[in-house]
């Protein structure tokens, strides 16, 4: 956007969600031998939630650009970054991040 | 400021003096121009949590930020270069330039910081009321896994003046990765003891190649060779294996049962031995005056480890046709081609039998006692002879009603040493579909694809699972009567697959772009089964849609959207080996 001739400015956005998740499996096993064999758990219930994804990403940028001369120009711009794990496989991959950035620019 | 920075900026300095010096005559020349922009500033990123996922592949901390992008034509020859450097593992450099049109050179650097994450292991706790354990150890709990990937790529071409049909071109490749990575490790008949420990990586794979082509309006000619040697370093790392117990009772009766334990000391793992490749290749395109277009291709490679004598063969032909036909060339026909044959080395394994040391077994290996050879010569079952086509035939009938095309797929693929069926080694298969692509009212664009499948003789594990041999009860592991694993192994007599015997696909897309919006909805639908081998009961349902709507309500802004979803059902046979006792 370009507020004046001198200054523009912009806004980036992105979200994102992603979830996966398998149903429960259908391992039929023989009830006589079950009966026999009470050593034999042969529970398999709740393997299918061991894989399950649920994540969102959030990314969020400004940025402005303020114009001395026509080729020297003054950038900055923040930008937030946000990673959520809702169920966790291995370890709780959740976390953020703040980034500044600032830039004198020339053209010739 | 290290080596790689001051080098990285000393090639700036070059590319951007003479490019200042050129903007200054390029204003009274009219042949040249120079367009320059530079920046330079700071960085400053903040982690709160895990940085593992939402900075992947980006640093932290804080650094300086060089940007440039240079464009310089002369009349003597061009300069491009764009990039972006952060810090010494993440940057961006793509640098053109070129002397007289005569010679041309494209070259880029790029490198990336990827964060590998650290497994706790702390998910493997499990105990059973006779004493069986599983249990992890992680040597090296607070080091942080992450490798910089590094890519550096040159291709030059000479194109001599006066010989202009001739073009010879060589260049260089260089992709590294250098780290820290998580390896882990696995000990049997101690129970189950998974071990995690730093593995260093300092991996490069290098390649040099040239060719030569010879092109006119008639098409080109080229012929090539290429050598890569792929290192890391270190080649192995040591690793030593748990003392083989008897899960409940502890004692060392089970030495002669696996291969390596204490008692064998200190063992390389993950071994990544040298390896060579080298290519020689021909290609080739020819577009005839009466229409015919032809497309030739020959590969021969060789790879080889420098370890071992081992060697993997590949030679491969492509051949391919197409033509439009008929009144205002409304008819097309395309062909493709392929034939191929992969041929891996044999290699003896021999395998290290130790002797018992306690129990009954004492003092014997397990080949002396029950007449069982483990040794084995590995043949590969990537041997192949492949040959593949796919051909199709369209009409156009315009714009508005668009193009249908009937396709047809075959493929053989004939294996040296494996069999996908008793006495069968071959599988063949053919896909007939049909597709119509179309324009059907302004702003639309339609396709639609349907394809049915067929194999003769699929993929299958032949007697890879169902052991119908039920063992006597026996007192011990060790008694006469109890039955081992290579006796189960033997038992099986069900044919295991993931392949498909026959299959139906269909593929639908649609997409309506307006003045300041588009749409664009996508559905892909797969549906296969295979009960070709004995007891095997194998189908796949696969389901996709998706939908995107992207708008620009004005000159200066846009927003897009979208949304996938994905739906899978598989019916398989799991066979599930059951032990009391």
């Amino acid at each position: 956007m370009n507020t004046t001739d001198a200054f523009k400015w912009g806004v980036n956005l992105v979200w994102n969600s992603a979830d996966a998740a398998l149903d429960p499996f259908r391992m039929l096993r023989g009830e006589v031998w079950s009966a026999a064999k009470p050593n034999q758990w042969y529970d398999f219930s709740q393997t299918n939630t061991y894989s399950d994804l649920d994540t969102e990403r959030l990314y969020g940028t400004i940025y402005g650009q303020f114009s001395f001369k026509e080729n020297l120009w003054l950038w900055g711009g923040y930008t937030y970054q946000d990673y959520s794990d809702n169920a966790p496989y291995l370890y709780d991959t959740t976390g953020n991040a703040d980034t500044f950035a600032a830039r004198l620019g020339y053209s010739f | 400021m290290n080596s790689k920075m001051r080098y990285l900026l000393t090639v700036l300095l070059i590319v951007l003096v003479p490019g200042a010096l050129l903007a200054q005559e390029s204003e009274s020349e009219t042949t040249t121009r120079t367009e320059s922009e530079v920046e330079i500033g700071v960085w400053d990123t903040s982690v709160d949590g895990s940085p593992d996922l939402v900075l992947e592949y980006e640093p932290d901390g804080t650094g300086p930020i060089i940007k440039a992008d240079i464009i310089s034509v002369m009349e003597k020859g061009s300069v491009d270069y764009e990039g972006e450097i952060l810090t010494s593992n993440n940057m961006t450099n793509d640098l053109g330039f070129d002397f007289n049109r005569v010679f041309r050179s494209s070259n880029l650097l790029n490198i990336m910081l990827h964060r590998l994450g650290h497994e706790p292991l702390d998910h493997f706790q499990a105990v059973t009321n006779h004493g069986r354990v599983t249990w992890e150890t992680d040597n090296n709990p607070d080091s942080e896994y992450e490798i910089d990937y590094q890519l550096f790529e040159t291709w030059n071409e000479i194109q001599p003046r006066g010989m202009s049909n001739l073009t010879f071109g060589f260049g260089y490749r260089d992709q590294r990765r250098d780290g820290l990575r998580q390896q882990t490790a696995v000990s049997h008949c101690d129970a189950c003891h998974v071990e995690s420990m730093d593995r260093p990586m300092n991996e490069k794979t290098t390649d040099i190649g040239a060719d030569l082509t010879w092109a006119g309006e008639w098409g080109y000619v080229r012929a090539g060779y290429k050598t890569r040697d792929y290192s890391d370093s270190p080649t192995s790392i040591p690793y030593t294996y748990d003392d083989a117990l008897h899960p409940e009772l502890r004692t060392p009766l089970f030495d002669n049962r696996v291969q390596y334990d204490l008692q064998s000391g200190p063992q390389e793992i993950d071994f990544r031995p040298d390896t060579t490749k080298d290519t020689f290749g021909v290609d080739g395109l020819w577009a005839s005056r009466t229409g015919w277009n032809l497309a030739a291709e020959g590969i021969w490679s060789e790879t080889k480890s420098d370890y071992e004598d081992i060697t993997s063969d590949y030679n491969g032909y492509l051949l391919s046709l197409n033509k439009r036909f008929g009144e205002e060339r409304r008819w097309g026909f395309r062909w493709r081609g392929r034939a191929y044959d992969v041929s891996v080395s044999d290699f003896f394994v021999d395998t290290i039998e130790q002797v018992g040391i306690a129990g009954p077994q004492a003092g014997k290996t397990y080949r002396e006692i029950y007449d069982f050879d483990p040794d084995f010569n590995r043949q590969s079952s990537r041997n192949r002879d492949v040959i593949d086509s796919k051909a199709d035939v369209s009409y156009r009938f315009n714009r508005t009603l668009g193009t249908l095309r009937f396709l047809w797929d075959y493929e053989s693929v004939d294996r040296e040493h494996f069999q996908v069926a008793p006495g069968t080694t071959k599988t063949t298969s053919n896909e007939l579909g049909v597709s119509w692509s179309a324009r059907p009212a302004k702003g639309w664009k339609t396709n639609v694809l349907l394809k049915f499948g067929d194999a003769s003789d699929p993929f299958n594990g032949v007697n890879t699972q169902y052991s119908i041999l039920e063992s006597s009860p026996a007192g011990s592991p060790f008694a006469p009567e109890a039955a081992q694993y290579f006796e189960f192994h033997d038992a099986r007599v069900a044919e295991g697959t993931a392949s498909p015997e026959s299959w139906t696909r269909f593929q639908a897309r649609g997409t309506y772009t307006g003045n300041t919006a588009s749409v664009t909805a996508n559905y892909r639908y797969w549906d296969g089964d295979n009960t070709s081998g004995d007891l095997t009961d194998w189908s796949r349902m696969n389901q996709a849609a998706s939908v995107t709507l992207w708008s620009s309500p004005a000159p200066r802004w846009q927003w897009y959207a979208g949304y996938t979803w994905n739906d899978s059902t598989l019916d398989t046979v799991a066979t599930v080996p059951l032990f009391d006792g």
